[in-house]
């Protein structure tokens, strides 16, 4: 059994695309379409191409995939970007984690926003991304910088030096922080806890027998 | 004397197994519901590790967003999607998983099984890889949606790694006017409230306006609570919860459901509980409500207009208005119960129980769907199928002209062939009017079943209260 499963969190220095229309949902960071034309196995592999495909492609068109140049990524200035800055309430919808995946599998290891979808949120540090929360003034001085040079986002140190030299700090649950530094996995984890969570549920049973199907 | 608790508070303490640090806690999983989309993938991942299920006595497992709804038809509509319930197949009779197959009696929608066969009890902790599973609080479940990783751990341990959110109590105030629903009030929650007010709290609907819902409308309720950006929203159990589950297949037995009972009746928030957010939502004049755009908070009374851009309150606002006007090819002015529609779709984990087929079948009776436009009922399991048929409300359906289909998600995630064709309008129960949701370029427009029915034989967006006869 391999306790690694993600690579170690280093620091990102990179160019920040700006994706800041609120509220864009899973739906259109990982199309269903992605996820229903290959199988388990291969699913993960169609996940690059089809990222983003509403507002990436003109009409949203996988195949015929003219990019549309609204869409940031498209654009040569950003292109290479390992950070995205996000609008309000990016990641809001379906729980799919081929979202944090296919933004993955673009590139994309850091996101810098206002505000997250709650189950996107956790999934992204199960795909060793980093979600980053600033308040509205820092983000739209970060988009007005987004053309002017390369972030450089330090997680250890919890800084962000934006391209005009300015620091910003940011805050990260430690728990998050150490298990991305780790490329810690949280299964090995609890792994080595069972004995604590047969003691519960042997408690448990006495407490609520009904949750309990006997076998 | 103790501190007053939420129901919230209380569940959440009885699950916890340990603390992690920086506000993590281990909780324990009473029961992981899979379907056949997130299940084979996770299935992978164990595998590939090595890794034992810790508690297969308490997954659950049926096909649904892969499973075709042509009329007479079990399984996926291609070797693909045949493919992943194959392995969910497999892989539950490898492991020891109760599976609803395909041909099961009991198979249907992931979120209206649980509830249905009583897998779901009141103070449980359900957990699935699909963000409505906070549907199940509809009998007062703590329940919420989970991504593939996060349901290896729970299938490997069960337990999850969670940091306990803020509580919300949304109150719905007022007498609900006849002939509006269950989903125009949670639809008018978020209206105006905002597609995220919810973000990071679990939300416990009170009121006289919720007590006096029956279980399903609380399903309907629930399940939207995603929409407005909470993981969980329940209604805390009362006699409607419990009348509803005894007797339910997977449901406690006679004697332990009398202790069980107690229990549950135990979970109610304590009088001065005191919860972190309170919403009150106040319904006494509320009008049927549709979505016009791309979010469920861009949405309107039923006789309203389609806003304007220049209204917007702030620039935010106005881009992603105009991006939603665009995507839907609506001009600001436009009076909303005259746009033309093409699909209708009654179904999904929101709306596809008997009770909202009744509502919808009592429009419909003795009418025909309007020329050029395709209406469908999805039922939500064979169970809701089989017991509408026996009252013969497929019969009603059919004989207005709507295709009757098997049970499963179909045009809600548009995962399973069925789709939305590109620029079409239609008129859905869902959830979600999110871009491409119902297939790429497909435009949707949130409604509750009595709209959709009513716009089926209009032909455009309607009022329902105007069509009952």
């Amino acid at each position: 059994m391999t306790t690694d499963t993600l690579d170690k969190f280093g620091i990102i220095e990179s160019v920040a695309a700006p994706l800041t229309l609120s509220n864009i949902d899973t739906d259109i960071i990982s199309p269903m379409a992605a996820l229903s034309a290959a199988s388990s196995s291969t699913v993960y592999s169609s996940l690059e191409r089809y990222a983003f495909a509403a507002l990436r492609y003109k009409n949203g068109d996988v195949d015929k995939a003219i990019p549309d140049p609204s869409f940031p990524l498209n654009d040569p200035k950003f292109s290479g970007a390992e950070i995205l800055i996000t609008g309000e309430n990016f990641g809001c919808g379906s729980s799919r984690e081929t979202a944090p995946a296919g933004i993955s599998a673009l590139g994309v290891r850091c996101l810098i926003g206002t505000t997250f979808g709650d189950i996107f949120f956790n999934n992204c540090f199960q795909r060793g991304i980093l979600p980053i929360k600033l308040n509205k003034e820092v983000i739209d001085q970060f988009v007005a910088q987004s053309t002017a040079g390369q972030f450089k986002v330090n997680l250890r140190d919890q800084e962000i030096r934006s391209p005009s030299g300015t620091l910003v700090r940011f805050s990260v649950n430690q728990f998050r922080k150490d298990s991305l530094l780790l490329g810690l996995d949280d299964i090995s984890m609890t792994l080595n806890r069972m004995n604590e969570v047969r003691e519960y549920q042997k408690a448990d049973k006495a407490r609520r027998p009904w949750v309990y199907r006997s076998t | 004397m103790q501190t007053p608790k939420t129901m919230f508070d209380k569940v959440w303490e009885q699950h916890s197994i340990a603390q992690l640090g920086s506000g993590f806690e281990l909780l324990h999983v009473d029961r992981l519901m899979m379907h056949d989309f997130g299940g084979p993938m996770s299935f992978a991942a164990m595998n590939e590790r090595g890794l034992d299920v810790a508690n297969p006595e308490l997954v659950y497992a049926t096909p649904d967003h892969l499973v075709t709804s042509e009329p007479g038809q079990l399984g996926g509509m291609d070797d693909t999607r045949s493919g992943y319930i194959d392995e969910l197949r497999e892989q539950c009779a490898e492991k020891g998983i109760q599976l609803f197959d395909v041909d099961d009696s009991r198979q249907g929608i992931v979120h209206v099984v649980g509830p249905e066969l009583g897998i779901t009890l009141p103070g449980t902790t359900v957990l699935c890889g699909d963000s409505h599973t906070c549907t199940h609080g509809g009998v007062g479940a703590v329940a919420w949606g989970i991504g593939t990783s996060e349901q290896n751990h729970i299938m490997a341990t069960q337990c999850i790694i969670e940091k306990k959110p803020k509580t919300m109590r949304l109150s719905f105030v007022g007498h609900k006017p006849e002939n509006v629903t269950a989903k125009d009030m949670i639809l008018r929650a978020i209206a105006v409230h905002g597609s995220s007010f919810g973000k990071g709290f679990a939300v416990e609907y009170c009121g006289d306006a919720i007590s006096s819902l029956s279980i399903e409308e609380r399903m309907t309720i629930c399940n939207m609570s995603v929409e407005f950006g909470a993981k969980i929203g329940f209604v805390a159990p009362d006699q409607k919860a419990i009348d509803y589950l005894r007797g339910r297949e997977f449901a406690p037995p006679q004697e332990q459901f009398e202790i069980a009972k107690e229990h549950w009746l135990s979970l109610n928030s304590d009088e001065h509980a005191v919860f972190d957010s309170e919403i009150v939502v106040e319904i006494q004049e509320l009008q049927p409500q549709i979505s016009w755009g791309t979010n469920p908070a861009q949405t309107i009374d039923v006789d309203g207009v389609v806003p304007s851009p220049s209204d917007a309150p702030d620039d935010d606002t106005r881009r992603a208005w105009q991006s939603a006007l665009e995507y839907m090819d609506l001009e600001p002015g436009r009076q909303v119960s005259e746009i033309k529609i093409d699909h209708v779709f009654i179904g999904s984990c929101t709306n596809s129980r008997l009770s909202d087929l009744e509502a919808a079948a009592a429009i419909v009776k003795g009418k025909r769907v309007a020329d050029g436009v395709t209406a469908w009922v999805v039922p939500g399991s064979q169970k809701v199928k089989s017991a509408a048929e026996n009252s013969g409300l497929d019969i009603v359906f059919k004989q207005a002209g709507f295709d009757w289909r098997e049970p499963g998600c179909s045009l809600c995630p548009a995962a399973n062939g069925d789709a939305v064709p590109s620029g079409k309008r239609c008129v859905s129960t869902s959830n979600r009017n999110f871009m491409g949701r119902q297939g790429p370029g497909a435009r949707t427009h949130l409604a509750s079943p009595e709209t959709a029915a009513a716009s089926a034989i209009a032909g455009v967006i309607a009022d329902p209260r105007k069509s009952k006869s």
